[in-house]
């Protein structure tokens, strides 16, 4: 899933005080990822909006600020859904991924909407409060080929043929919290006897399905009205 | 689900409710509680047959949790606090009801049908009112001042009570009538007299009645009954309402909480026995020979209720199966279907609180100790107090304490004791502040201590995490305090509420 983090509350405090003639705020939170990744969910949204609170109390701001949840605010009929409510309001602090606040935006173009999180990664808790990048979302998939260990998303070097110098004791020199995806993709190689893989050398990666290929976009036909 | 306590009293009395209040020190309210369902607390603190205690879950790990000796706790010390009687209630009911006999039954249905509006006379053959248990019983069973003391309860919320008046001799259910009485209720109970066998549709009799003497748990729970037939007699309804569907009870198993002993998570606790009086002062005084827990006692004993079915539950909407619940419950009460979904076994679960105040979705809800009713005390509490007195919260824990009248605490100071302080949410001590706090005190045990195992490391993480918070918004992170002490550490509280106070002046 999408990986968010919310960004500290002073930064947050200047996006809102830059702009001049907000009397209301509405903070809206997701239920989908960033409520999974402790981000932008229901109890993220109270506590981002009693801490401005307090915050704003103190400088004698006389902000209101209120508080909302969409079920997936990527999506333009759950957006719609709190529409009525975010046109009550000056401004939006939003607390979904980036694509939510886009999807705002869009929905009402006269919003404000400030982003309240860091949308990171695509990740997964490897365990309770911590979150790991496993996928880059590059478009073209091997993981076939690697034994199921992305080197794209999981080697800092984003390397395809063997670790690089940098990987001691199975960790990356970039930071030893790390595992070398490298090295990971040999055990498992080892493990089932397929290290002989190793010998094919991969040609040069086609990033233009990647980013790198302009925006991305696709298309189904017949899921389309 | 209701727990098998509540499932058992006659008088539907809101067991679990009452205790947990017991446990965190709110004693006027857990009298409320239990004034609501049982007007008669003296006479059923001290003379219940407690069907309750037979079922009670507690009886499979050690002994039963002392539902009746801590409901006599309770009203002991509202008789010794003496709060003002409850206000009448408006009468908004135009039809005037007549209750014949003003025993614990009548005077039940009485409190019943003035709280929901309606004019009531209760019509006493005897010269005082109380029934049976108020003259046939010695003081040293049940002392009558405290029986008096309930049915002053019952007569402030305006019913009118007429005494030395007796059917058949002083009044006749014609007179009654022509009085303009739309329903009369024969409450004259276990006592000799059985005026009237003659039954119409105004005319409702009660169980002692029919079918003879009850216990007076019973004579309450007709007492119940009644004013609802009347009720609904009076609004042109059947008398009998509609089946409804049986809410199912938590059965625990008494293996499955033996394992849990043996595991640690519930740990053992003998039932608190009945002090006596030494027996020269009985006899000498003729008073009771029970003499009441002491508030220590009472406690320590409403801290060993289980609180079956008072648990977490999952509100499914709000639910994004992120598993939190999962992976901190120390008691794998939440756990993944073979379907895949996440659900909540609530027969596992104990209550602590950790689940629904770690779910990011806020989509746990306890159904007793309520988690959300945190905040709502804090705001509270706040707004009585906020002036130009910088001021302070001190949250603790019950199970580190004898007594609740900590009477040395300087004013500014607001105390709130829970039954584990697990159970408080990083958002109720972001709302301390948000209410004007100048500081947060908050006291946990010593690591391993705590009796829900995990709650002293959540808070712990949670005080950590408003700090950076408040770091973030410019504020010194030193406004708030974890204080980790060993057991019964009560004695530290205020020095620990001075320290606090100190250093946010």
């Amino acid at each position: 899933m999408i990986i968010a983090e919310r960004k500290p509350l002073n930064e947050i405090l200047d996006m809102i005080q830059g702009v001049e003639g907000i009397k209301e705020l509405l903070v809206v939170g997701c239920r989908e990822c960033v409520t999974v990744c402790f981000a932008g969910g229901e109890k993220e949204v109270a506590e981002v909006a009693s801490a401005l609170r307090i915050a704003l109390n103190k400088e004698g701001r006389k902000i209101e600020i209120e508080e909302e949840m969409t079920q997936r605010t990527c999506e333009n009929e759950f957006v719609d859904a709190i529409s009525e409510k975010i046109k009550g309001s000056d401004a939006v602090l939003s607390l979904a991924c980036g694509v939510g606040v886009q999807t705002i935006v869009e929905r009402l173009p006269e919003a404000t909407v400030f982003p309240g999180v860091n949308t990171t990664f695509y990740g997964r808790p490897t365990e309770p409060g911590i979150w790991n990048e496993y996928c880059a979302g590059c478009g073209n998939c091997i993981l076939h080929l690697t034994e199921g260990i992305c080197p794209i998303a999981r080697c800092s070097k984003n390397l395809l043929n063997g670790p690089c110098g940098g990987s001691q004791g199975g960790k990356c020199e970039v930071d030893p919290n790390i595992d070398c995806a490298w090295q990971l993709i040999y055990d498992r190689l080892k493990a089932k006897g397929k290290l002989r893989n190793l010998e094919e050398i991969m040609p040069p990666k086609d990033w233009s399905t990647a980013s790198y290929g302009g925006v991305r976009r696709t298309s189904r036909q017949d899921a389309q009205k | 689900m209701q727990p098998p306590c509540e499932a058992a009293c006659p008088a539907g009395v809101k067991i679990q409710d009452y205790i947990s209040l017991i446990a965190q020190g709110r004693y006027l309210e857990a009298i409320a509680v239990i004034r609501e369902r049982m007007p008669f607390p003296s006479v059923c603190g001290r003379l219940c047959y407690h069907p309750c205690e037979g079922e009670c879950n507690r009886g499979l790990v050690d002994e039963p949790v002392a539902i009746m000796y801590l409901k006599r706790f309770a009203a002991d010390y509202e008789f010794k606090m003496r709060p003002p009687l409850p206000a009448p209630p408006e009468v908004t009911k135009p039809e005037r009801v007549a209750i014949i006999g003003a025993g614990l039954c009548g005077l039940t249905a009485a409190q019943d049908l003035a709280k929901m509006g309606y004019p009531v006379t209760l019509f006493e053959a005897l010269p005082f009112p109380g029934g049976t248990l108020r003259w046939a019983m010695l003081p040293y069973r049940l002392p009558g001042q405290l029986v008096d003391w309930d049915v002053q309860h019952i007569l402030a919320l305006g019913v009118e009570l007429k005494t030395d008046t007796t059917l058949g001799k002083d009044f006749s259910l014609g007179h009654l009538k022509a009085q303009g009485y739309k329903a009369i209720f024969i409450a004259t109970g276990a006592n000799k007299s059985r005026n009237s066998s003659r039954l119409s549709a105004e005319i409702i009799a009660e169980g002692a009645l029919i079918f003879g003497t009850v216990w007076a748990v019973h004579a309450v729970g007709a007492g119940h009954q009644a004013a609802i037939s009347i009720d609904r007699y009076l609004c042109g309804e059947p008398l009998a309402a509609a089946d409804t569907i049986p809410i199912p009870v938590v059965r625990r198993d008494r293996a499955e909480l033996q394992e849990k002993v043996l595991r640690g998570q519930i740990k053992l606790a003998a039932r608190a026995e009945m002090p006596l009086w030494e027996p020269l002062e009985t006899t000498l005084g003729f008073i009771e020979m029970e003499s009441g827990y002491s508030e220590e006692v009472a406690l320590r004993e409403a801290l060993r209720c289980l609180s079956c079915g008072a648990g977490a539950q999952c509100l499914e909407e709000k639910c994004s199966a992120c598993l939190t619940c999962v992976r901190l419950c120390p008691y794998g009460a939440p756990t993944i279907t073979l379907e895949g979904a996440v659900t909540m076994r609530l027969e596992q679960c104990l209550a602590c609180g950790i689940c629904a105040a770690e779910c990011p979705a806020g989509a746990i809800f306890m159904k007793g100790y309520a988690v959300d009713e945190i905040s709502r005390m804090i705001g509270e509490k706040a707004e009585a107090i906020k002036g130009d007195k910088p001021f302070i919260f001190l949250f603790t824990c019950s199970y580190h304490t004898t007594t609740r009248e900590y009477k040395d605490f300087p004013e500014n100071v607001i105390h709130i004791n829970l039954p584990c302080i697990g159970r408080i949410r990083t958002i109720d001590l972001l709302k301390a502040f948000e209410h004007g706090a100048a500081g947060l005190g908050v006291v946990s045990c010593k690591g391993g201590e705590c009796r829900y195992l995990k709650g002293d490391l959540r808070i712990k993480e949670r005080v950590n995490y408003v700090k950076g918070m408040l770091k973030e918004i410019g504020f010194e992170e030193s406004k708030i305090e974890l204080f980790e002490l060993d057991s019964l550490s009560d004695t530290e509280w205020l020095n620990i509420a001075n320290l606090m106070l100190e250093r946010v002046s």
